[in-house]
Protein backbone atom coordinates (compact mmCIF):
# COMPACT_ATOMS: atom_id res chain seq x y z
CA UNK A 1 0.00 0.00 0.00
CA UNK A 2 2.81 2.40 0.87
CA UNK A 3 4.65 1.54 -2.33
CA UNK A 4 1.47 1.70 -4.41
CA UNK A 5 0.68 5.18 -3.08
CA UNK A 6 4.21 6.44 -3.71
CA UNK A 7 4.26 5.07 -7.27
CA UNK A 8 1.00 6.89 -7.98
CA UNK A 9 2.54 10.15 -6.70
CA UNK A 10 5.77 9.66 -8.65
CA UNK A 11 3.69 8.93 -11.76
CA UNK A 12 1.50 12.01 -11.20
CA UNK A 13 4.57 14.21 -10.86
CA UNK A 14 6.08 12.82 -14.07
CA UNK A 15 2.81 13.33 -15.94
CA UNK A 16 2.70 17.00 -14.89
CA UNK A 17 5.80 17.39 -17.06
CA UNK A 18 4.21 17.06 -20.47
CA UNK A 19 7.48 16.85 -22.39
CA UNK A 20 8.84 13.94 -20.38
CA UNK A 21 8.60 10.32 -21.43
CA UNK A 22 8.97 7.95 -18.49
CA UNK A 23 9.19 4.26 -17.62
CA UNK A 24 9.00 3.01 -14.03
CA UNK A 25 10.12 -0.46 -12.98
CA UNK A 26 9.03 -1.30 -9.45
CA UNK A 27 10.78 -4.29 -7.89
CA UNK A 28 9.82 -6.54 -5.01
CA UNK A 29 12.09 -4.60 -2.66
CA UNK A 30 9.70 -1.70 -3.09
CA UNK A 31 12.25 0.37 -4.99
CA UNK A 32 11.71 2.03 -8.36
CA UNK A 33 14.06 2.29 -11.30
CA UNK A 34 12.98 5.26 -13.42
CA UNK A 35 14.03 5.98 -16.98
CA UNK A 36 13.25 9.49 -18.22
CA UNK A 37 13.72 11.22 -21.52
CA UNK A 38 12.72 14.65 -22.82
CA UNK A 39 13.00 18.23 -21.60
CA UNK A 40 14.25 19.39 -18.19
CA UNK A 41 15.15 15.85 -17.17
CA UNK A 42 17.82 17.05 -14.73
CA UNK A 43 15.35 19.21 -12.81
CA UNK A 44 12.72 16.46 -12.82
CA UNK A 45 15.29 13.95 -11.53
CA UNK A 46 16.43 16.33 -8.79
CA UNK A 47 12.87 17.04 -7.64
CA UNK A 48 11.94 13.35 -7.59
CA UNK A 49 15.00 12.49 -5.52
CA UNK A 50 14.23 15.33 -3.13
CA UNK A 51 10.71 14.06 -2.39
CA UNK A 52 10.93 10.29 -2.90
CA UNK A 53 14.57 9.33 -2.46
CA UNK A 54 13.91 6.32 -0.22
CA UNK A 55 11.56 4.80 -2.81
CA UNK A 56 13.91 5.31 -5.76
CA UNK A 57 16.59 2.82 -6.68
CA UNK A 58 17.97 4.86 -9.56
CA UNK A 59 16.88 7.51 -12.04
CA UNK A 60 18.40 7.05 -15.49
CA UNK A 61 18.33 10.00 -17.87
CA UNK A 62 18.28 8.42 -21.32
CA UNK A 63 20.31 11.10 -23.09
CA UNK A 64 23.11 10.85 -20.51
CA UNK A 65 23.32 7.08 -20.19
CA UNK A 66 26.29 5.43 -21.90
CA UNK A 67 25.08 1.86 -21.40
CA UNK A 68 22.69 1.23 -24.30
CA UNK A 69 21.94 -2.26 -23.02
CA UNK A 70 20.21 -1.00 -19.91
CA UNK A 71 18.11 1.40 -21.99
CA UNK A 72 17.13 -1.45 -24.32
CA UNK A 73 16.38 -3.81 -21.43
CA UNK A 74 14.19 -1.23 -19.68
CA UNK A 75 12.32 -0.53 -22.94
CA UNK A 76 11.83 -4.26 -23.46
CA UNK A 77 10.39 -4.66 -19.97
CA UNK A 78 8.37 -1.45 -19.70
CA UNK A 79 6.30 0.42 -22.33
CA UNK A 80 6.61 4.21 -22.33
CA UNK A 81 4.69 6.23 -19.75
CA UNK A 82 3.83 3.21 -17.66
CA UNK A 83 4.74 1.24 -14.56
CA UNK A 84 5.68 -2.43 -14.45
CA UNK A 85 6.29 -4.61 -11.44
CA UNK A 86 9.35 -6.82 -11.64
CA UNK A 87 9.69 -9.71 -9.24
CA UNK A 88 13.08 -10.61 -7.85
CA UNK A 89 13.15 -14.23 -6.82
CA UNK A 90 16.32 -14.36 -4.76
CA UNK A 91 15.11 -12.58 -1.65
CA UNK A 92 14.98 -13.75 1.91
CA UNK A 93 11.45 -13.02 3.09
CA UNK A 94 11.92 -14.33 6.62
CA UNK A 95 10.75 -11.81 9.21
CA UNK A 96 10.46 -11.97 12.98
CA UNK A 97 6.85 -11.24 13.96
CA UNK A 98 5.42 -10.23 17.29
CA UNK A 99 1.86 -11.37 16.60
CA UNK A 100 0.90 -14.53 18.48
CA UNK A 101 -1.54 -17.06 17.03
CA UNK A 102 -2.56 -19.81 19.42
CA UNK A 103 -3.77 -22.40 16.96
CA UNK A 104 -2.83 -22.57 13.31
CA UNK A 105 -4.46 -24.84 10.74
CA UNK A 106 -2.61 -24.93 7.42
CA UNK A 107 -4.41 -25.96 4.23
CA UNK A 108 -1.99 -27.41 1.72
CA UNK A 109 -2.11 -29.44 -1.44
CA UNK A 110 0.14 -30.06 -4.41
CA UNK A 111 -2.57 -29.64 -6.98
CA UNK A 112 -4.90 -26.71 -7.61
CA UNK A 113 -8.67 -26.97 -7.88
CA UNK A 114 -9.07 -29.60 -5.16
CA UNK A 115 -11.23 -27.47 -2.87
CA UNK A 116 -8.50 -26.25 -0.54
CA UNK A 117 -9.74 -22.64 -0.40
CA UNK A 118 -13.40 -23.68 -0.14
CA UNK A 119 -12.66 -26.12 2.71
CA UNK A 120 -10.66 -23.48 4.56
CA UNK A 121 -13.38 -20.88 4.07
CA UNK A 122 -16.05 -23.23 5.48
CA UNK A 123 -13.77 -24.27 8.34
CA UNK A 124 -13.11 -20.63 9.21
CA UNK A 125 -16.86 -19.91 9.11
CA UNK A 126 -17.56 -22.93 11.32
CA UNK A 127 -15.08 -21.77 13.96
CA UNK A 128 -16.56 -18.28 13.80
CA UNK A 129 -20.02 -19.78 14.47
CA UNK A 130 -18.48 -21.62 17.42
CA UNK A 131 -17.46 -18.23 18.83
CA UNK A 132 -13.76 -18.35 18.03
CA UNK A 133 -11.70 -15.46 16.71
CA UNK A 134 -10.53 -16.52 13.28
CA UNK A 135 -7.97 -15.02 10.90
CA UNK A 136 -7.61 -16.45 7.41
CA UNK A 137 -4.35 -15.88 5.60
CA UNK A 138 -4.32 -16.64 1.88
CA UNK A 139 -0.78 -17.55 0.87
CA UNK A 140 -1.62 -18.21 -2.75
CA UNK A 141 0.29 -15.14 -3.89
CA UNK A 142 -0.37 -15.65 -7.58
CA UNK A 143 -4.11 -16.12 -7.43
CA UNK A 144 -5.56 -15.47 -3.98
CA UNK A 145 -9.25 -16.32 -3.82
CA UNK A 146 -10.48 -16.82 -0.24
CA UNK A 147 -11.30 -13.13 0.27
CA UNK A 148 -13.79 -13.29 -2.61
CA UNK A 149 -15.83 -15.85 -0.64
CA UNK A 150 -16.36 -13.42 2.24
CA UNK A 151 -16.23 -9.92 0.79
CA UNK A 152 -17.55 -7.99 -2.22
CA UNK A 153 -15.28 -6.78 -5.01
CA UNK A 154 -15.65 -3.20 -3.79
CA UNK A 155 -14.61 -4.15 -0.25
CA UNK A 156 -11.63 -6.13 -1.54
CA UNK A 157 -10.40 -3.29 -3.72
CA UNK A 158 -10.25 -0.94 -0.75
CA UNK A 159 -7.53 -2.97 0.99
CA UNK A 160 -4.14 -4.36 0.07
CA UNK A 161 -3.14 -7.93 0.77
CA UNK A 162 -0.40 -10.03 2.30
CA UNK A 163 1.96 -9.55 -0.65
CA UNK A 164 1.72 -5.77 -0.37
CA UNK A 165 2.37 -6.16 3.35
CA UNK A 166 5.62 -8.08 2.71
CA UNK A 167 6.78 -5.59 0.08
CA UNK A 168 5.98 -2.61 2.31
CA UNK A 169 7.98 -4.19 5.15
CA UNK A 170 11.08 -3.40 3.07
CA UNK A 171 10.22 0.28 3.41
CA UNK A 172 8.73 0.52 6.89
CA UNK A 173 8.80 -1.68 9.98
CA UNK A 174 5.75 0.07 11.46
CA UNK A 175 2.82 -1.00 9.35
CA UNK A 176 -0.81 -0.98 10.35
CA UNK A 177 -2.17 -4.49 9.74
CA UNK A 178 -5.68 -3.05 9.36
CA UNK A 179 -4.58 -1.55 6.05
CA UNK A 180 -3.91 -5.03 4.71
CA UNK A 181 -6.77 -7.17 6.10
CA UNK A 182 -10.51 -7.28 5.57
CA UNK A 183 -12.77 -7.63 8.62
CA UNK B 1 42.55 -5.61 -3.79
CA UNK B 2 39.07 -4.66 -2.70
CA UNK B 3 37.00 -3.54 -5.66
CA UNK B 4 33.33 -2.59 -5.66
CA UNK B 5 30.55 -4.06 -7.81
CA UNK B 6 30.40 -0.77 -9.72
CA UNK B 7 34.14 -0.89 -10.47
CA UNK B 8 33.78 -4.42 -11.85
CA UNK B 9 30.81 -3.31 -13.97
CA UNK B 10 32.88 -0.49 -15.48
CA UNK B 11 35.79 -2.87 -16.01
CA UNK B 12 33.52 -5.41 -17.73
CA UNK B 13 32.27 -2.76 -20.16
CA UNK B 14 35.83 -1.61 -20.84
CA UNK B 15 36.89 -5.16 -21.68
CA UNK B 16 33.79 -5.72 -23.84
CA UNK B 17 34.45 -2.51 -25.75
CA UNK B 18 38.07 -3.50 -26.42
CA UNK B 19 37.11 -7.06 -27.27
CA UNK B 20 34.73 -5.76 -29.95
CA UNK B 21 37.39 -3.44 -31.39
CA UNK B 22 39.93 -6.27 -31.52
CA UNK B 23 37.43 -8.62 -33.17
CA UNK B 24 36.57 -5.99 -35.79
CA UNK B 25 40.31 -5.80 -36.61
CA UNK B 26 40.58 -9.62 -36.88
CA UNK B 27 42.65 -9.90 -33.72
CA UNK B 28 40.70 -12.99 -32.68
CA UNK B 29 42.95 -14.34 -29.94
CA UNK B 30 42.92 -11.17 -27.86
CA UNK B 31 39.24 -10.47 -28.56
CA UNK B 32 38.51 -13.79 -26.79
CA UNK B 33 41.05 -13.09 -24.04
CA UNK B 34 39.43 -9.72 -23.23
CA UNK B 35 35.95 -11.23 -23.35
CA UNK B 36 37.03 -13.60 -20.57
CA UNK B 37 37.51 -10.62 -18.27
CA UNK B 38 33.91 -9.52 -18.92
CA UNK B 39 32.59 -12.88 -17.69
CA UNK B 40 35.04 -12.89 -14.78
CA UNK B 41 33.87 -9.40 -13.75
CA UNK B 42 30.22 -10.46 -13.98
CA UNK B 43 30.88 -13.43 -11.67
CA UNK B 44 32.84 -11.22 -9.27
CA UNK B 45 29.90 -8.79 -9.06
CA UNK B 46 27.72 -11.71 -7.98
CA UNK B 47 30.37 -12.95 -5.53
CA UNK B 48 30.63 -9.48 -3.97
CA UNK B 49 26.84 -9.21 -3.84
CA UNK B 50 26.83 -12.33 -1.68
CA UNK B 51 29.48 -11.06 0.71
CA UNK B 52 32.77 -12.23 -0.86
CA UNK B 53 34.17 -8.71 -0.86
CA UNK B 54 37.88 -9.40 -0.60
CA UNK B 55 38.06 -12.53 -2.71
CA UNK B 56 40.85 -12.64 -5.28
CA UNK B 57 40.72 -15.20 -8.02
CA UNK B 58 40.44 -15.68 -11.74
CA UNK B 59 38.39 -17.67 -14.18
CA UNK B 60 40.30 -20.93 -14.58
CA UNK B 61 41.59 -21.05 -10.99
CA UNK B 62 40.15 -23.98 -9.12
CA UNK B 63 39.63 -21.76 -6.02
CA UNK B 64 37.58 -19.32 -8.07
CA UNK B 65 35.42 -22.03 -9.58
CA UNK B 66 34.97 -23.75 -6.20
CA UNK B 67 33.84 -20.45 -4.70
CA UNK B 68 31.44 -19.96 -7.58
CA UNK B 69 30.02 -23.50 -7.25
CA UNK B 70 29.58 -22.98 -3.50
CA UNK B 71 27.67 -19.79 -4.27
CA UNK B 72 25.30 -21.67 -6.58
CA UNK B 73 24.71 -24.26 -3.83
CA UNK B 74 24.09 -21.64 -1.16
CA UNK B 75 21.89 -19.35 -3.25
CA UNK B 76 20.06 -21.57 -5.75
CA UNK B 77 17.20 -19.07 -6.04
CA UNK B 78 19.54 -16.39 -7.35
CA UNK B 79 20.71 -18.64 -10.13
CA UNK B 80 17.26 -19.64 -11.31
CA UNK B 81 17.17 -16.38 -13.24
CA UNK B 82 20.88 -16.14 -14.01
CA UNK B 83 22.54 -16.75 -17.35
CA UNK B 84 25.16 -18.68 -15.37
CA UNK B 85 22.74 -21.54 -14.84
CA UNK B 86 23.97 -24.21 -17.25
CA UNK B 87 20.46 -25.04 -18.44
CA UNK B 88 19.77 -21.40 -19.35
CA UNK B 89 19.44 -20.77 -23.09
CA UNK B 90 21.70 -17.74 -22.56
CA UNK B 91 24.43 -19.68 -20.73
CA UNK B 92 27.74 -18.45 -22.24
CA UNK B 93 29.14 -21.96 -22.62
CA UNK B 94 32.07 -21.26 -24.92
CA UNK B 95 33.12 -18.20 -22.99
CA UNK B 96 32.87 -20.04 -19.68
CA UNK B 97 34.77 -23.07 -20.88
CA UNK B 98 37.30 -21.07 -22.84
CA UNK B 99 37.14 -23.72 -25.50
CA UNK B 100 34.79 -25.48 -27.87
CA UNK B 101 34.02 -28.69 -26.04
CA UNK B 102 36.19 -28.64 -22.94
CA UNK B 103 34.39 -28.18 -19.64
CA UNK B 104 37.53 -27.85 -17.55
CA UNK B 105 37.92 -24.09 -18.02
CA UNK B 106 41.60 -25.00 -18.48
CA UNK B 107 42.05 -22.47 -21.28
CA UNK B 108 41.62 -19.66 -18.75
CA UNK B 109 44.47 -20.87 -16.55
CA UNK B 110 47.28 -18.33 -16.71
CA UNK B 111 49.80 -21.04 -17.59
CA UNK B 112 47.59 -22.32 -20.43
CA UNK B 113 46.76 -19.07 -22.17
CA UNK B 114 49.97 -19.14 -24.22
CA UNK B 115 48.97 -22.48 -25.68
CA UNK B 116 45.35 -21.85 -26.59
CA UNK B 117 45.22 -22.33 -30.33
CA UNK B 118 41.46 -22.16 -30.98
CA UNK B 119 41.15 -18.57 -29.78
CA UNK B 120 42.60 -17.50 -33.13
CA UNK B 121 39.79 -19.33 -34.95
CA UNK B 122 37.40 -16.80 -36.48
CA UNK B 123 34.28 -18.94 -35.89
CA UNK B 124 35.14 -19.39 -32.24
CA UNK B 125 35.85 -15.67 -31.82
CA UNK B 126 32.54 -14.89 -33.52
CA UNK B 127 30.67 -17.16 -31.08
CA UNK B 128 32.40 -15.42 -28.18
CA UNK B 129 31.25 -12.04 -29.54
CA UNK B 130 27.67 -13.34 -29.48
CA UNK B 131 28.13 -14.51 -25.89
CA UNK B 132 29.47 -11.21 -24.58
CA UNK B 133 26.22 -9.59 -25.72
CA UNK B 134 24.54 -11.92 -23.22
CA UNK B 135 26.91 -10.68 -20.52
CA UNK B 136 26.06 -7.06 -21.39
CA UNK B 137 22.35 -7.86 -21.15
CA UNK B 138 22.84 -9.73 -17.88
CA UNK B 139 24.76 -6.76 -16.42
CA UNK B 140 21.89 -4.46 -17.42
CA UNK B 141 19.44 -6.80 -15.68
CA UNK B 142 21.54 -6.79 -12.49
CA UNK B 143 21.32 -2.99 -12.52
CA UNK B 144 17.54 -3.07 -13.06
CA UNK B 145 17.22 -5.51 -10.14
CA UNK B 146 19.24 -3.21 -7.91
CA UNK B 147 22.17 -5.63 -7.50
CA UNK B 148 24.36 -3.00 -9.10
Amino acid sequence: MIITEKIVKIKEYLEENKNIEYRIINNTLGKNLILINGENTKTVSKNLLKDYEEYIQEIIIEAQEEDNFIINEIKKICPKNSVVHRNISYLNWYREVDIKFHNIIAGYSFKGGMGRSTSLAYLAYLYKLLGKKVAVLDCDFEAPGIASMFFSKKEREEKSGILDYFVDLNISEKLNLDDYCLQ
Amino acid sequence: MNMSKEEFRKFAFLMIKDSKILYSKNSNHNSVYFAGYALESYIKIILIHHGNEDFIGHLGDSDFLDKFRLLITLHPDFFTTSILKETSSDYPKKLFNGGGNSDTKASWKISSRYKVRHWTDSNFAQDIQAEIVKIETALAQLRIDGVL
